[in-house]
């Protein structure tokens, strides 16, 4: 163990030099001298194209196209930079992405530098060890989850047999142009994003909810809060530790807040992360977030008074990524629907789904006792009701909905006469649908 | 087999009741991926002790179903250990695997015990026993209740073997065997045999699994069986001219350390157990007396009797070291 953790020890530091050095504004490269500010951010591609190239991987840059739809329409531009490190003695089926996000100094949300440097020491490491069986794709995507998306949209979507035909998966109504790669490995068995923003870590923080609420395969989950348990890390879920004592009040309150909180979350459908866009390409895939001291700690974490280096963090990684490469299939045991109260507790489908049954079972009884009702009351000679006369609203309903789904880009359209910004306008002019309808119905009701 | 008995003299092994001439090894590993790293590990270590003890290379059948010393998760290309301390580099420079990879199928194991083989198959690759072999065959990998996984995909049943040993016995192609199976449930593989002068050990009964030592963090995976590391523990200790007895062998891994129960089938051996030497089936030991007398070898048509040549004065003044073998191959590279 000792031998490891020196070596690591001097790859990370050689990447806090080399990255400090590259964080000049590059005044050579053509890209960055066509571009007259570049206040937005130094040419950084550019630096760990440089830097991944002379660890001997394989680097590629992916440019991708945002075609923003409301408003005047503008189109953004992105670029991620990927590296990937071949197995020498694997057959190449197989990859794993450790994945980081890349945020400019004025971003609204943390920096993920030392995520990048510990990213690059890890390849740096990685690169010379013999035992890895899979090829371990190093990605740092820009714009957060459109980076993301955009990369693993072109890394499954089939490429185009010339270079000049268009993409054949892509159409052309798309807002995200996600573009093609020039270089892939093989099919993704797992992946983890980094989003360290300090190089000194209080502790490590696991997200998991992905988009539309879809989670990973739980052994992964489990891995890395069993790998952090063997490094002396403290590892929290939704920032919150494990309670010392689980079976009190105070721990089943605490354990019932962190449920809470996740459900919420998954509730939402956003993803905590870049790692919640690679569910949906079958591909089980975590976040690892780790702040400062000033961020505050997480609820009940210890206060230590060391801090979590980023060689501990890299212990971790490195674990974790030996792991994945041992496995010979993709995550398929363990529970795909789960909760968790805390780290090292679950609440699989099995357990959770009979309450909810038994809930949708109550109004199920309820309509049938109204079904019922309505029938012997129908005995008096009413006559029967034709469906055909609630018609009409079922066709206006409808008809409503269709339009408030598609009316944003006109509602932005619409904004720009009042000088809105798109976010406003949409909100402003759903929020007055809104209150027009309720009128109309309480109107209809009258 | 005329047994000339000259037991005065210095350094003479005792002839015992031993009817065998020959020993042959059938050494089984049916298990592949990387996970199953232990259960090479296993059968490389047995082999090891084998060929140590004396038996050729020709007389060893090696089947080893997947490569993990060439494993692309290998930390240590080439190599396979058996210890988490890797005193010992089981796979080494001259180990002759017979049947590998997918090569290892149940025909192709039933096909080498009965001897049906087509006629294109090499030496290397036939047990060429005849009715003076003691054979002892090791298998190991996962198994259940009646059965034994072959590599992942087929098995081989209890009732199977139990024929395969009987046609064995009806073509007399086997003086006594010696049937070890070190995987879970292994007690079931031996329920079913019924040919005579079988002694069978299971590292567990029936309902119990067998359990692996402990892991190697280097390398990542278990590396070697809890019943096959206290079996090797006592085979480092025997030589060539040990006196260990089977009966200690059956010891060797009480409930207290392998956690599972070792079970033993002794209806089919008729002779007892700590009669019987280890050497015997672990190694290739023969009836070789040493002596420094001069013997007058009988001529064609004369005596049949070997007599002491008298006449040719030895260095019997001085006393004379006691003779023992020459070991054939180290215990532990330093």
């Amino acid at each position: 163990m000792v031998p490891i953790s020196r070596r690591m020890r001097c790859c990370l530091v050689w990447f806090r030099v080399t990255f400090r050095v590259t964080r000049r504004h590059c005044t050579t490269c053509r890209v960055c001298r066509r571009k007259r500010r570049v206040t937005r951010h130094p040419c950084l591609t550019h630096g760990w194209w440089g830097q991944f190239t002379q660890l001997g991987l394989d680097t590629f840059t992916h440019s991708f196209t945002l075609q923003y739809p409301m408003g005047r329409g503008k189109n953004f531009t992105g670029r991620n930079v990927y590296a990937i490190l071949r197995a020498s003695r694997g057959s190449g089926t197989e990859a794993l992405v450790v994945t980081a996000p890349y945020r400019p100094p004025a971003a609204l949300l943390p920096g993920t530098a030392p995520s990048i440097a510990l990213m690059l020491a890890m390849a740096k490491f990685f690169s010379r060890q013999v035992y890895w069986a899979k090829d371990i794709i190093f990605l740092v995507t820009e714009h957060e989850q459109l980076g993301a998306q955009a990369w693993l949209e072109a890394y499954h979507s089939p490429q185009p047999l010339f270079p000049s035909q268009p993409n054949p998966a892509s159409p052309s109504l798309s807002l995200l142009l996600s573009g093609d790669l020039e270089g892939r490995a093989g099919a993704i068995q797992a992946g983890i994003n980094l989003e360290v923003h300090s190089a000194e870590v209080t502790h490590l923080d696991v997200k998991l909810e992905g988009l539309n609420g879809q989670l990973p395969n739980l052994d992964l989950v489990n891995l890395i809060h069993r790998l952090c348990q063997r490094e002396n890390v403290p590892h929290t879920f939704k920032n919150r530790a494990d309670h010392p004592r689980p079976e009190s009040m105070e721990g089943w309150r605490h354990q019932l807040t962190t449920l809470l909180s996740m459900v919420t979350s998954q509730a939402s459908g956003v993803p905590t992360g870049n790692h919640g866009l690679f569910h949906r390409y079958g591909v089980a895939a975590v976040t690892i977030s780790g702040s400062g001291r000033e961020a505050g700690g997480g609820v009940g974490v210890p206060i230590r008074a060391r801090s979590i280096s980023l060689q501990q963090v890299g212990r971790v990684l490195e674990g974790v990524c030996r792991s994945l490469n041992n496995l010979l299939e993709k995550f398929h045991q363990s529970f795909f629907f789960y909760l968790l109260p805390a780290t090292n507790r679950y609440i699989s489908i099995g357990v959770y789904m009979p309450p909810f049954g038994l809930i949708a079972g109550g109004v199920l009884v309820k309509a049938l006792a109204l079904w019922y009702k309505t029938s012997c009351a129908d005995d008096s000679g009413k006559g029967r009701h034709s469906l055909l006369q609630w018609a009409p609203v079922v066709v206006g309903t409808h008809a409503t909905c269709f339009l408030l789904m598609t009316c944003p880009p006109t509602l932005t359209r619409l904004g720009l006469a009042f000088d809105l910004t798109p976010e406003d306008s949409v909100g402003l002019g759903l929020t007055a649908c809104c209150v027009a309808l309720l009128l109309v119905a309480v109107g209809a009701a009258r | 087999m005329s047994g000339t008995s000259l037991s005065c003299d210095q350094g003479v092994s005792e002839t015992s009741e031993k009817t065998h001439t020959n020993n042959w090894a059938v050494l089984v590993d049916t298990s592949r991926f990387w996970f199953n790293y232990r259960h090479v590990a296993n059968v490389l270590s047995m082999y090891r002790s084998v060929k140590r003890l004396g038996i050729p290379d020709s007389q060893i059948i090696l089947m080893v179903a997947d490569d993990m010393a060439c494993n692309p998760r290998n930390p240590r290309p080439a190599t396979v250990f058996n210890n988490a301390h890797q005193h010992i580099n089981v796979y080494g420079e001259d180990v002759e695997v017979d049947y590998r990879g997918y090569e290892v199928t149940v025909e192709n194991f039933v096909r080498l015990l009965t001897g049906r083989l087509a006629p294109s198959t090499p030496r290397s690759k036939r047990l060429l026993t005849d009715d003076g072999s003691n054979i002892l065959i090791y298998m190991t990998g996962h198994g259940g209740d009646g059965f034994l996984k072959f590599q992942d995909s087929e098995e081989i049943t209890n009732v199977e073997l139990a024929d395969a040993f009987e046609q064995m016995w009806q073509k007399k192609r086997y003086n006594e065997i010696l049937f070890i199976i070190d995987t879970c449930q292994a007690a079931s593989m031996y329920e079913h045999f019924y040919s005579p002068n079988i002694l069978a050990i299971a590292s567990s009964l029936v309902g119990e699994d067998s359990l692996s030592h402990h892991v190697d963090p280097a390398i990542g995976v278990y590396i070697i069986d809890r019943f096959t590391y206290y079996a090797l523990e006592f085979l480092e200790r025997v030589t060539p001219d040990s006196k260990k007895t089977l009966a200690q062998f059956l010891q060797v891994c009480p409930k207290r350390v392998c956690i599972s129960t070792v079970g033993v089938r002794l209806d089919l051996y008729k002779r007892d157990p700590s009669r019987v030497l280890v050497t015997e089936f672990f190694g290739s030991v023969r009836n070789v007396e040493l002596t420094t007398r001069v013997l007058d070898l009988p001529k064609c048509g004369g005596s049949r009797q070997v007599a002491v040549n008298k006449s040719v004065n030895t260095r019997s003044s001085k006393a004379t070291k006691p003779l023992h073998y020459a070991s054939q191959l180290p215990l532990h590279h330093s």
